[in-house]
Formats: structure tokens, C-alpha cells, sequence
């Protein structure tokens, strides 16, 4: 074989690999994504079993010994949804702050899936609560 | 107050942003050939870099003394190739050194191979 | 004088600078004309000068604490302690733009100064590209977030940092990441420009590698430290999330360290430019989008600001940024010709080849996860998240990959390597590195995780690799100039600071993936409810619950936090290994109508208990339960309440007082009959080797950065063999 198509076979072997590869990366992408959606959203079309990543702001948060319940709110506060999480929370959990859990529906209630819980990054808070 | 300071400061920005201009130089006429002998330069720059790589690669038992000398050869070729470009663009490296360099030592460009530092300076030193 | 009116004034006037600077230096390009060019680069000198005083402005509003200003109200007060009052100044997102603006205009100074009389047809559409990166900036902190504004009635006392970012570690983090930022920019206007001059050369390599350099440098340090925060901080005990903002700022790492590496080939050999060039337009582009994430919300990340509205502006930014970059590459492409071909695939050129499709791979990956919300979301019409287990799957072959061939590329030889040379020269490393595996199979449960022994594998496999290297090239150098082994080591490595800078970075990186593959494999992580006498086994560890503690802490006479805590005796085997005392605070807020219990409820910080080892860490945070308090401190809040109410008036000191004394008795009844507390335990291995081999990394990468010693400035004269020769000679 002349060296140019030997390069050419190359390349096409090489490009054929990379498009294989991509194309099974976007593929698992698409069936281990979980939804990603707010509390609304999650109220309004959950089903049971599956797993969701929701994001919403904390409220009426209890702590049950390990175990904390709370509602996730959307941001605009519109509608909340009950949610149990067992296992200790990151520092900058709190009522009012926003945070991202992957959960699933169990009854009525959704129960975090155990170390899904993460909250804002405290450099990242809204100065709502400036004294003006 | 804080006008008067605000102008002060446009004036001076105004300044010394405009005194290129308004102490315009003629011509840029060498400005070609100076292009010509920056890439030559960084050419040479990189080919000596190669040439010190390959002995390198050869002590640490990288190349067998035959490749080593094959292609060390070679490299050695190409470099007089660019020095006799070099020249004939009547870039004289050899000219005497800038009077002073106004760069620091090493700077991003230059430090590798110190001699085009000076190179890099002296073609300039017309100008300066 | 009303600092925050000059504030305003000179980024009005930086943004004006910018703008001429664009018009000045595209007019210097299209006409050559040399004193447009001066003129545009004082224009960016200038601008350095201007954002330095806007920058001095606001961090001496908030040394000052100068409550005027809206942003120093909502992100310091008198209390913060000083160190922290200046870095507040970044932690917002108006000072984050303008440090931003700042370092650029300092970094493209500095560029145009080093190149003033170098690359002329070139460096005039550089200082364009970086003027455009200014001015946008300055366009931003001017019309939509500006750092200056001020506030009518001016309070007497500031919102305060968030606790949970005073940590050294966070002082310095976002410096970091925005010179690593600012950095690649440098590269980025280089290669754009001699792009559009059709000067595709080495030759705006050569000029900007450093930067490149210094760019990879700063953002890996300012990556690494954030994971060191998130570990030792925020009681979670984990230091990588796979969060949209954390991926943002690794995607130009590793396609910085490609271009690191693929610049070489075309320094060397005039191959790879359409490579090279996509490639730091890339890094540009991605570290413009780093910033981006932050502030746009687009997608959910623990780290973006909530609402911000700087999206659209930087959508369009960057969209400019995509297209030209892709336009630029694909109308040069006759100019982008290889002037070589590949040797021979046993050469270091297909070892770097390799290195970069695999760094590409990464960042591929990366990110796709990392915007497939919005990726799904226009896909199937539902907005799709992918957790960390999705990312390990790919990253962590890629990674394995990515270490070995780290330990290839230094033995094998430009162009050709012969198979005899290559034999001779992976046979120990390869032997060595097999028999380490072999022995930690026997020795330790390694084999039940495949990956993370594939990675001690080929970690071993580059130590071996390049300690040969270096004992080789000691060798050598001993064999040429003599000396002793540490005068030749020293001797050779500043002769060779590129090569062996490099390779010491190589260890320290395959010590960072060793570590975090021993750290994640094997680590044993367990949440457990303990009250005081309990005791809890972790890993062949007994943790037993001493006692309970708690004290309030004050800071210049005034409270600032209460902390409960634990005193935990560690011991395995019956030996005593550590006593933690992981505790955690809260903080009151000094006002009489803010009633006590809300203390509890608000912002509260985790103290971790580390015993941190070369072998293992144990790691212990605590989160106490204080339901059994609540009555009593709602109690008192009531009593307070009405107290406060009958008397009319408050004398602060004395209500400081009162106050300080129920905390006090709400400590007693913690300690004297503690209730249940939540502990979080960790033993992880090998974790303190993820901060040294960053050390060793980013020492590496200093080594090969570091600008080498003036030589000898001889001239020599002589026919061109003989001065080829000599000028070899010297340095």
C-alpha cells in the first residue's frame, strides 16, 4: 500500500473508533440521566420508583435524629414537595437555601437517595437578606 | 472636585496613549525583513533546542549511536541551513550586543535559548 | 471625595481605553504601522493602570469597611477579621469581574511588553483580541454589574462574610482560577492573531508558552485547592462532585494540557497546527465559559449565583468566540499544513498524539455531562441530569490511559525510537511495575477493585519510568562535567528545566490519581448515632464517644459562634491512634429583636476531627441534635421577649449579658446530659498524597516555567558548522 492510503485508512479506522465511542457515551447518557426538575415539576409528574434530580429551596426542615424531612420549594416559591433524607447534611444546609438531591417517590413523600444532597456553594449566595 | 479629577485623568490617558502618534516615525519599511528574521530566528531558536534534545536522548540511552549520529547530522544540516538564511536577510547576528536590555532576564519568549535573546535585541538595536 | 464616583469614573474610562485599543491596533495591523501599534499597546498599559486603581478603590472600601458602597454592606461587616475583609471584595460577583478585568489587563501587559519589538505583524491583532476581552469586561462592570454602587442611607453594620469561607484556602482560590483564566487569554489573542496575519509558525508558540504554562499552573492550583477546602471543610467529607462550576474550571485544564504538550511537536517539527490552534482556541473559549456557568444560571450548580443577568451578554460573547474560532481555522486551513509527517508511530510525537486524544477524551466527556440538561433537555424535551457514577465510568479508563502513557513519553525518543532501544528501556519499569501490583495483591485487598489497581499499576509504572530517567541523565551529566550526584542532579535538571520540569510533573500528577483512586476504592465511610460511653467500628477502627464539650467563642469581646463537640478516642487493635475533637458552631446574630433559637437555625459550620497520615486518614465530623434543647431555649426566648417589652429600652451591654448566660446554661445541659449526636466517620487511604502530588505537580510545572539563567553572551564568529556548534556549546 502507497503511504497516502495507508494514511487514509488510518485516519477512517481512528475517526470510526471516536464516532463508536461518542456515540456510546451519548447513548448511556440519555438512559442514566435522571430528570432533572423542580419541585412543581416533581409534583405534578412523578412516578414512583424512578429517580429524579430535583432543585429547590429548603423549608420547614426537622431533624428526627439522623434522619432530616424538609420541603424543597421552587424558587419562586410557587409549590413544595415533602422530602426525608437519612444521613447528616453538608454545613451550608439550611431553611431558605437552595440545594440539589436526587430522590425517589415512596407514597406520598420523596426520600433522598443516600450522599445526593448537595447545597450551594456559600460564595454563591443571593444578598436578599441585605440590610439597605 | 471629582470632575477636575476625572478630567486630569482623561488628559493623561489622552497623553500617553496618543504619543506614539503624534511622535509618528516614518516609514516601517524594514518591518517586512523584520518579520522575515523573527520567524528565522524562532526557527533557529527551536532547531538548536532539538539538536541539545537528541544528545540528550542519546546519552540516556534513547538512541543507538547510529540513529543518534544519522539524525544529529541532520538537524546540524537544517540549523546552517537557517543561520545562511539569517544571513543573507543581512540579519548579521553577530553584530555587538544591544547597549542594554530592557526586558528582563528570561523573558516568556527568549529565556530557552539565550542567545536569540541577544539576537532578538541587536536586530532591534538600530532602532533603540 | 467620593471614592466610589472615582471608582465609577475609571471603569468608564477603562472601558473607553479598551475600545480605542480594539480600533487602534486593527488599524496598526491592516496598515503595519508601528506607532498605532505603540499607541494601542499604551492603551492597554493604560488600562492596567485604571483597573489597578478601580481595584484599589474597592478593597479599600472594604478595608475600610465603607458601608456606602451597596456591595461591601452585602458581603463584609466590622466583625469580619481583616485578612477575610479583603478577599470579600472578590466573593461577590461585581468584584469577581472586576479582579477579573484586572488580571487580564495586567497579564496582556505584560505580554505586550515581553513582545514589543518581536512578531510586528502579529502582535497588533493580539493586542485587538485581548483589548475586545477587556472591553467586555469593563462593558459589564460599567452597564450591568457595577461594583461601585452605592446606597443611600448608609447602614451602620455589613451582612458579613459567610463563615463557611473563611478559610485560608478560599482567600486565595478565586485569585487563582481567574489568573489561570485570564492567562489562557494570552495564548488565545496570540493564536488568533497570527491566524489571521497566515503567521502560523512556532513562533506565537514560543512567545506564549509560558503563559500557557502559567495558565495550567494557576487554575490547577486553584482546582486543587478548592478540592482541599471541600474535604477539610465542609463536613462532607468528599473533594471532587462532578458540579457543573467544578467541571467548568477542569475543562480548560486539560485541554491546556494538551495544547502544553502538542505545542512541542509543532515547535519541533512544524506538524500539529491545525491541532494546536483549535485547541487553545478551545481552552480560550472554555475558560470564558467557566465564567459564564457562575453567573448565568443555565444550568443547576451549587456553585452559580442564584439570579444573575449577565447570561445573555455572555451567551453572545461566547457564541462570537465559537464561530470566529472555527471560522478562523477552517478559511486558514491552506496556511495550517503539516510541514512534516509522523516518523514513525514508536516516537514521542504519536506518545503525545495519543496523550492528547486521550486529554481531549476527557474533556469531551466532561463536557457532556456536564451541559447534558440542556443537551437532553433539546433533545427529548426533558431536562436530564448525570450523577458522579456516570462520569467514573468514562473518566476513570481515560485516567488509567492518561497515567500510563505520562510514563511512556519520557523513555522513548523524538522521531524514531528503535524497538531495541524501547526493549531495553520499558523492561524494568515494566517488571518493576508488575511486581508492585503482584505484591499489593498479595498484601492488600487491591484485587477486589480492578480499576484502582490498574492505576497503582501505572502509577508505579511512571515512578520507575522516570526515576530511571533521571538517574540515567545524572549519569550522563556526571560522565560529562563530573561532580558529585546532587551537583549534577541540580546541574542537570536547571541545563533542562522544559524536559525535567515536565517530568516531574508527571510523578506528582500519577501521585494525585493513585491517591484519589486509593481514597475512592477503598474508602470506608459510615454515619452513626452516638451518645457519650457508645462506641463505633469502622474499617477494624473503634471510635468511642468520650464526652461532650461545648464553649462559646468570642472574637475581639463580642460572641461569635457557640460550639458543641465531641471528644472521640480512636484506637484500633487496642492502640490508641488519635483523639478527635470534631465540634460544630453556630452563630447568633448580635440584636436584640433576632430571638436566641434562631442560632440554631441559621448558618452553622462544621470543625472537622482529622488525624490526616501518609497511610490513611481518619476523618470525623459531627452534627449534634439539639431537639432536647429547643423548649428550654424557646422558653427563655419568651421570657426574653417580655422582659424586653416591659422595660421599653435595651441596654446592650447588659442584654449581651443576659443572653451569654442562657448560652452558657444551654451548653451545661448539652454537656450534662448530652443527647444523641450524628457523627460522620471516614478512613480513606492514601488521601494526603493527593495534596502532595499536587505539590510535586505544580513544582514541576514551576521548574519548567521558570525563565532560565542569563548565559554567556558571546558572539561567534566563524563558518556556520563551527557556529552552530558553539552557540550549542553555551547556555
Amino acid at each position: 500500500m502507497d503511504p497516502a492510503r495507508k494514511r487514509t485508512v488510518r485516519l477512517i479506522v481512528a475517526l470510526t473508533a471516536a464516532i463508536f465511542l461518542a456515540g456510546g457515551l451519548m447513548y448511556t447518557s440519555f438512559s442514566a440521566g435522571d430528570p432533572s426538575v423542580t419541585p412543581s415539576k416533581l409534583a405534578a409528574s412523578a412516578v414512583p420508583g424512578k429517580s429524579y434530580q430535583v432543585t429547590g429551596k429548603v423549608s420547614a426542615w426537622k431533624k428526627q435524629g439522623s434522619v432530616q424531612r424538609f420541603m424543597l420549594r421552587d424558587r419562586d416559591g410557587a409549590r413544595a414537595v415533602p422530602v426525608t433524607y437519612d444521613g447528616p447534611v453538608p454545613d451550608p444546609f439550611r431553611n431558605g437555601r437552595e440545594v440539589i438531591i436526587t430522590v425517589r417517590k415512596q407514597g406520598t413523600a420523596f426520600v433522598g437517595e443516600k450522599d445526593s444532597l448537595i447545597t450551594k456553594c456559600p460564595s454563591k449566595y443571593e444578598n436578599k437578606d441585605t440590610p439597605a | 472636585m471629582e470632575p477636575l479629577i476625572v478630567i486630569a485623568v482623561l488628559g493623561l490617558v489622552v497623553w500617553v496613549v496618543s504619543a506614539p502618534i503624534r511622535n509618528a516615525r516614518a516609514g516601517g519599511g524594514e518591518d517586512r525583513v523584520a518579520v522575515e528574521r523573527d520567524g528565522l530566528l524562532a526557527a533557529k531558536e527551536a532547531k538548536y533546542r532539538e539538536i541539545r534534545e537528541l544528545e540528550l536522548d542519546h546519552r540516556t540511552g534513547k538512541l543507538s549511536d547510529e540513529d543518534f549520529r544519522a539524525q544529529d547530522r541532520a538537524r546540524r544540516a537544517e540549523a546552517i541551513e537557517i543561520l545562511r538564511a539569517l544571513d543573507d536577510l543581512g540579519a548579521d547576528d553577530d553584530d555587538p550586543p544591544a547597549p542594554a536590555r530592557a526586558a528582563p532576564a528570561g523573558d516568556a519568549a527568549t529565556a530557552e535559548v539565550d542567545a536569540d535573546a541577544d539576537a532578538a535585541q541587536a536586530v532591534d538595536a538600530p532602532r533603540a | 471625595m467620593d471614592s466610589a464616583t472615582l471608582g465609577r469614573a475609571t471603569l468608564i474610562l477603562a472601558f473607553g481605553v479598551a475600545l480605542y485599543g480594539i480600533g487602534a491596533a486593527v488599524h496598526a495591523g491592516r496598515s503595519q504601522n508601528r506607532d498605532w501599534a505603540a499607541s494601542a499597546r499604551r492603551a492597554v498599559y493604560t488600562l492596567a493602570a485604571l483597573s489597578t486603581v478601580a481595584f484599589a478603590i474597592l478593597e479599600l472600601a472594604f478595608l475600610r469597611s465603607d458601608f456606602s458602597f451597596a456591595t461591601v454592606v452585602s458581603h463584609s461587616s466590622t466583625t469580619t477579621p481583616t485578612g477575610y475583609k479583603a478577599a470579600a471584595a472578590w466573593s461577590s460577583q461585581e468584584g469577581s469581574l472586576l479582579l477579573w478585568l484586572w488580571l487580564l489587563s495586567l497579564w496582556s501587559s505584560l505580554v505586550l511588553y515581553l513582545t514589543r519589538n518581536r512578531m510586528r505583524d502579529v502582535t497588533p491583532y493580539a493586542t485587538a483580541v485581548l483589548a475586545v476581552f477587556a472591553a467586555f469586561f469593563a462593558g459589564l462592570l460599567v452597564f450591568a454589574a457595577s461594583p461601585f454602587q452605592t446606597l443611600a442611607t448608609v447602614p451602620t453594620e455589613g451582612a458579613g462574610l459567610s463563615p463557611l469561607l473563611r478559610h485560608p484556602g478560599m482567600m486565595i482560590h478565586p485569585p487563582m482560577l481567574y489568573s489561570g483564566y485570564t492567562l489562557f487569554t494570552v495564548p488565545f489573542a496570540f493564536a488568533v492573531a497570527a491566524l489571521l496575519v497566515r503567521r502560523v509558525d512556532a513562533e506565537w508558540i514560543t512567545a506564549t508558552r509560558r503563559f500557557a504554562l502559567a495558565a495550567w499552573f494557576f487554575l490547577g492550583i486553584g482546582i486543587v485547592l478548592g478540592a482541599r477546602w471541600s474535604y477539610s471543610e465542609l463536613g462532607w467529607g468528599g473533594y471532587w462532585a462532578w458540579d457543573p462550576v467544578e467541571n467548568a474550571s477542569l475543562l480548560p485544564w486539560l485541554t491546556g494540557t494538551a495544547f502544553l504538550h502538542s505545542l512541542m511537536i509543532q515547535e519541533r517539527r512544524g506538524m500539529l497546527k491545525v491541532w494546536n490552534a483549535s485547541l487553545i482556541l478551545a481552552t480560550g473559549t472554555l475558560a470564558i465559559m467557566g465564567t459564564f456557568l457562575v453567573r448565568s444560571g443555565i444550568l443547576d450548580s451549587i456553585h452559580a449565583f442564584g439570579a444573575s443577568t449577565l447570561g445573555t451578554p455572555f451567551v453572545i460573547f461566547i457564541a462570537v468566540l465559537i464561530a470566529g474560532s472555527i471560522g478562523l481555522v477552517v478559511s486558514r486551513r491552506d496556511s495550517l499544513r503539516s510541514e512534516n509527517r509522523l516518523d514513525s508511530l514508536l516516537s514521542r510525537e504519536s506518545v503525545f498524539i495519543a496523550n492528547n486524544l486521550v486529554l481531549v477524551g476527557l474533556a469531551f466527556v466532561t463536557f457532556w455531562g456536564t451541559f447534558f440538561p440542556l443537551i437532553s433537555e433539546a433533545a427529548t424535551g426533558t431536562k436530564s441530569a448525570v450523577g458522579p457514577p456516570w462520569f467514573d465510568r468514562y473518566t476513570v479508563p481515560l485516567a488509567l490511559l492518561l497515567v500510563l502513557l505520562s510514563g511512556i513519553g519520557p523513555v522513548i525518543a523524538w522521531r524514531r525510537a528503535t524497538a531495541v532501544n524501547a526493549r531495553r528501556n520499558f523492561t524494568a519499569p515494566l517488571f518493576g511495575s508488575l511486581a508492585i501490583a503482584v505484591a499489593l495483591v498479595i498484601l492488600t485487598p487491591a484485587e477486589t477493585r480492578p480499576y484502582a489497581l490498574g492505576m497503582f499499576f501505572c502509577g508505579a509504572f511512571v515512578f520507575i519510568t522516570v526515576g530511571q530517567e533521571f538517574v540515567r541523565g545524572v549519569r550522563a551529566r556526571r560522565a560529562m562535567a563530573g561532580g558529585s550526584v546532587p551537583v549534577a542532579f541540580v546541574a542537570m535538571i536547571r541545563r533542562n528545566r522544559r524536559r525535567y520540569g515536565g517530568y516531574i510533573a508527571h510523578v506528582g500528577f500519577a501521585t494525585i490519581l493513585v491517591g484519589v483512586a486509593a481514597s475512592s476504592a477503598f474508602q470506608h465511610a459510615k454515619d452513626v448515632q452516638l451518645v457519650p460511653g457508645q462506641t463505633a467500628k469502622v474499617n477494624g477502627y473503634t471510635f468511642s464517644y468520650a464526652k461532650a464539650t461545648g464553649q462559646i467563642v468570642t472574637n475581639g469581646g463580642r460572641l461569635e459562634r457557640i460550639e458543641f463537640g465531641a471528644v472521640m478516642r480512636v484506637t484500633k487493635d487496642g492502640e490508641r491512634v488519635a483523639t478527635l475533637r470534631p465540634n460544630r458552631g453556630y452563630y447568633p446574630v448580635n440584636a436584640p429583636a433576632v430571638p436566641i433559637s434562631s442560632a440554631f437555625d441559621g448558618e452553622a459550620t462544621s470543625e472537622v476531627g482529622m488525624k490526616a497520615g501518609l497511610g490513611r486518614d481518619v476523618w470525623m465530623a459531627v452534627q449534634p441534635d439539639l431537639g432536647a434543647l429547643r423548649p428550654y431555649i424557646e422558653q427563655q426566648d419568651t421570657r426574653l421577649n417580655e422582659a424586653v417589652k416591659a422595660a421599653g429600652t435595651v441596654n446592650p451591654a447588659r442584654f449581651g449579658e443576659v443572653r451569654g448566660a442562657i448560652f452558657a446554661e444551654v451548653i451545661r445541659r448539652y454537656v450534662n446530659n448530652t443527647p444523641p449526636a450524628t457523627f460522620r466517620v471516614i478512613v480513606s487511604p492514601l488521601v494526603m498524597w493527593i495534596w502532595i502530588g499536587a505539590f510535586i505537580t505544580f513544582g514541576g510545572g514551576l521548574i519548567a516555567m521558570w525563565p532560565a539563567p542569563d548565559g554567556v553572551r558571546r558572539r561567534a564568529r566563524g563558518r556556520y558548522a563551527a557556529r552552530v556548534a558553539k552557540e550549542l556549546g553555551r547556555a
